[in-house]
C-alpha cells in the first residue's frame, strides 16, 4: 500500500502547566464514557438477555441506561425485532419440562418443575402458558421478568383435554416491550363424555373468564400439540387431525379446511401447525428427509385450499451419521418459534433448529426424548422489582 | 491551510493543544464531519478539531491513513499486486494491533470517532469495548469502565432472587 504522509509541522504548548491537555488524563481515574456514548456501545451487546442483564447489574447508572424504554426498543430494532430462542418447554415425561438452548439462560425453576404437576400449553412474546395438572389452574409466566399470574380454571372445565394460548391484548406491533400489557388467555378443552369441545377467554383487564362457546365434535378432542395464532384466530389440532379454529373476536368455534389425508399419511401424522410469515395458517411435515411447508390460502376464486409452499431437503443440513440414523427414527417437526421464524426438527435423540429465513441450522445441546415442544423466545426485559425505568427503579432503591 | 504536495490536495488539522497535522484531503475526509466541512467550503484555512488532543488526533489520523481507499495510479498498482481479501486480512490484523491501547486512550478514541464521525473507527473501538463487557466478570467490567458498584448488598440479593434465570 502507498504510505501516506502525516507531517507534524508545528508544535506549540499553550497550556500554562506546560503539559499537553490530553496528558493529564492518562492516569488512573479517567472519566467514564458519557451516557449517550455508553448507550450506543451497549446497543451492540448480543441479543441473549444475560448480556443486558449483566450490564444493568454493573451499576445503577448503567441500569438506568439499559432499562430506558427507548434504549430497549432500539436494542430490539437493532436485531430486527427477532428475539433469541432461550429454550423450550417439553411435555415428554422423560425429559425436563424446560430445556435451555442458550448459554446464560438457566431458568432452573422451570427446568426443575415436575411433569406430574405442570403441563406446558403455549409460549409467545416472552410469556409461557402452563396448566397445573392437579388443580387445573393456569399460569401465565414471564421467565425473564419473573412475573407470574395464576388464573383460576374456567368454570365447567373440570373434565378436559385442553390447549390454549396467551396473547397480548394491547393491539400494538412491537411485542418486545409489552411485558406489562393486558393479556388474553384463550383456552380450549374437550369433554370426551359428551363429544363437546368448548372454548373461552380470560382477560387480565376484567380478571374473569368469558362465557363458554361450544361445538359438538364426535370422536374428536383437542390434541396436545402446539397451537397457532393467526390474526384473531387460534387454531388447535384435534386428535383426529382436523383443525379447530377459535375466532377470538366473534367468540365462535369451527373447523378449518381439512388437510389432505394422503399428505398426512406420508408424514405419519407427525405435523405441526404454525402461522406463516405472510399471515396465513401454515403446516409442516417431513416425508423421508424432505421438510414440507404448507399454507392455507384463498385462491382467486375465493376457494380456501392447502397449498404446498416450500420443500427443504434436510439431507443438505444434517450430518451423514444423523442421515444414516433416520433409517431407524422418524424425522419429524416438533415445534415452531414464530417470533424467531425457527422450526424444530427431531431426529431421536437430537433436536435441530432451522432458521427458515437464513436456512442456518443449529443442534440443541441437550439430547433427549421429545414429542412436541414450545420454544420460548425473549429479549432482555427488566423485572418487576428491578424496574422498567427510572420510576420503577426506585422500587429497588426502596427495598 | 490547504496546500498541495506532489499533486495531492493537503489539508491542515489543528488540535486544541496547538499541534498541527498536514494530511491528504482524502485521508481527512474519512471523517464525515470533516468531509462535510470541506464540501460546505468551510475549510479554507486549517481546521481546528476541538476536544481531541494531539496524541489522540495523531492516532485517529494514523487510522484514517491506513483505511483510506487506495485510488489513482499508485492505488491501482497496489490492488494489482495484492488481492482484496489479503488487503482486508491485513487491515484486520492492523486494526487488532491498533486497538491495543489503555482504556483512557480507547475511550478518547471512541469519543473522537463519534465526534469526527468515522464509522470504521467507531465500530472498532465500540466492538472492542463490547468484547470487554461480554467476556469479563462484573468486577472487571466495573474496573475497566471506571464504574463503581453502587448497589447495596440487599439490593444485589433482590436482583439475584428476581433473576434466577441468570444464575446457574
Amino acid at each position: 500500500m502507498t504510505q501516506r504522509s502525516i507531517s507534524q509541522t508545528r508544535t506549540t504548548i499553550p497550556n500554562s502547566s506546560g503539559e499537553l491537555a490530553g496528558g493529564r488524563r492518562r492516569h488512573a481515574d479517567s472519566p467514564p464514557l458519557p451516557d449517550d456514548m455508553l448507550a450506543e456501545i451497549l446497543l451492540l451487546l448480543p441479543p441473549v438477555p444475560i448480556h443486558l442483564f449483566r450490564a444493568a447489574f454493573v451499576s445503577k447508572r448503567w441500569r438506568g441506561l439499559v432499562h430506558d424504554a427507548r434504549f430497549l426498543r432500539r436494542f430490539r430494532e437493532f436485531y430486527g425485532g427477532t428475539p433469541p430462542i432461550l429454550g423450550f418447554f417439553n411435555n415428554h415425561p422423560r425429559s425436563p419440562l424446560f430445556i435451555p438452548t442458550s448459554g446464560g439462560f438457566a431458568a432452573s425453576t422451570a427446568a426443575k418443575m415436575s411433569h406430574d404437576n405442570w403441563w406446558a400449553l403455549h409460549c409467545r412474546h416472552g410469556h409461557a402458558l402452563l396448566q397445573n395438572r392437579r388443580t387445573g389452574t393456569v399460569l401465565v409466566w414471564d421467565l425473564v421478568t419473573g412475573d407470574r399470574r395464576h388464573l383460576p380454571l374456567p368454570s365447567r372445565a373440570q373434565e378436559w383435554s385442553s390447549n390454549g394460548a396467551a396473547l397480548c391484548a394491547a393491539g400494538h406491533a412491537d411485542h418486545g416491550g409489552c411485558r406489562s400489557c393486558p393479556f388474553l388467555v384463550a383456552y380450549v378443552f374437550s369433554r370426551e363424555r359428551n363429544a363437546v369441545t368448548s372454548a373461552c377467554t380470560y382477560s387480565s383487564e376484567t380478571g374473569v373468564w368469558s362465557e363458554l362457546t361450544s361445538i359438538v365434535l364426535p370422536f374428536a378432542s383437542v390434541a396436545v400439540k402446539p397451537t397457532a395464532l393467526v390474526g384473531n384466530t387460534l387454531y388447535c389440532l384435534l386428535d383426529n387431525y382436523n383443525i379447530l379454529e377459535f375466532d377470538l373476536v366473534n367468540h365462535r368455534l369451527g373447523l378449518t379446511q381439512k388437510f389432505p389425508r394422503n399428505a398426512l399419511c406420508s408424514y405419519e401424522d407427525h405435523i405441526v401447525i404454525m402461522p406463516t410469515e405472510d399471515g396465513h395458517l401454515g403446516l409442516a411435515g417431513v416425508e423421508g428427509l424432505n421438510l414440507h411447508l404448507w399454507s392455507l390460502m384463498a385462491s382467486v376464486d375465493g376457494l380456501v385450499t392447502w397449498t404446498h409452499q416450500r420443500v427443504i431437503d434436510l439431507e443438505n443440513f444434517l450430518a451423514p451419521e444423523v442421515v444414516a440414523a433416520t433409517c431407524n427414527f422418524w424425522v419429524e417437526p416438533i415445534g415452531f418459534a414464530e417470533d424467531a421464524g425457527v422450526i424444530f426438527i427431531y431426529v431421536h435423540p437430537r433436536v435441530y433448529m432451522i432458521h427458515l429465513k437464513s436456512m442456518q441450522i443449529e443442534e440443541v445441546p441437550e439430547k433427549g426424548n421429545y414429542s412436541s415442544i414450545l420454544p420460548y423466545t425473549s429479549f432482555y426485559a427488566p423485572g418487576i422489582t428491578t424496574g422498567g425505568g427510572d420510576d420503577q427503579a426506585e422500587l429497588l432503591n426502596n427495598c | 491551510m490547504a496546500t498541495r504536495e506532489a499533486g495531492k490536495k493537503m489539508i491542515m488539522l489543528k488540535s486544541p493543544d496547538g499541534m498541527e497535522f498536514e494530511v491528504e484531503e482524502a485521508v481527512a475526509m474519512e471523517s464525515q464531519t470533516i468531509r462535510k466541512m470541506i464540501e460546505d467550503d468551510c475549510a479554507d484555512t486549517a481546521i481546528l478539531i476541538p476536544n481531541i488532543n494531539s496524541k489522540i488526533l495523531s492516532r485517529v489520523i494514523e487510522y484514517c491513513n491506513k483505511h483510506v481507499p487506495t485510488t489513482g495510479a499508485t492505488g491501482a498498482a497496489a490492488s494489482d499486486t495484492v488481492a482484496p481479501a489479503a488487503l482486508a486480512e491485513d487491515l484486520k490484523i492492523w486494526d487488532a494491533e491498533f486497538i491495543k491501547v489503555n482504556r483512557a486512550t480507547r475511550f478518547d478514541l471512541i469519543q473522537a470517532a463519534s465526534y469526527l464521525n468515522i464509522k470504521g473507527l467507531l465500530d472498532l473501538t465500540s466492538q472492542t469495548t463490547i468484547d470487554t463487557i461480554s467476556d469479563n466478570s462484573l468486577e472487571e467490567i466495573r474496573s475497566f469502565l471506571s464504574t463503581k458498584n453502587d448497589y447495596l448488598p440487599e439490593e444485589e440479593q433482590t436482583i439475584r432472587r428476581e433473576n434466577q434465570w441468570a444464575f446457574q
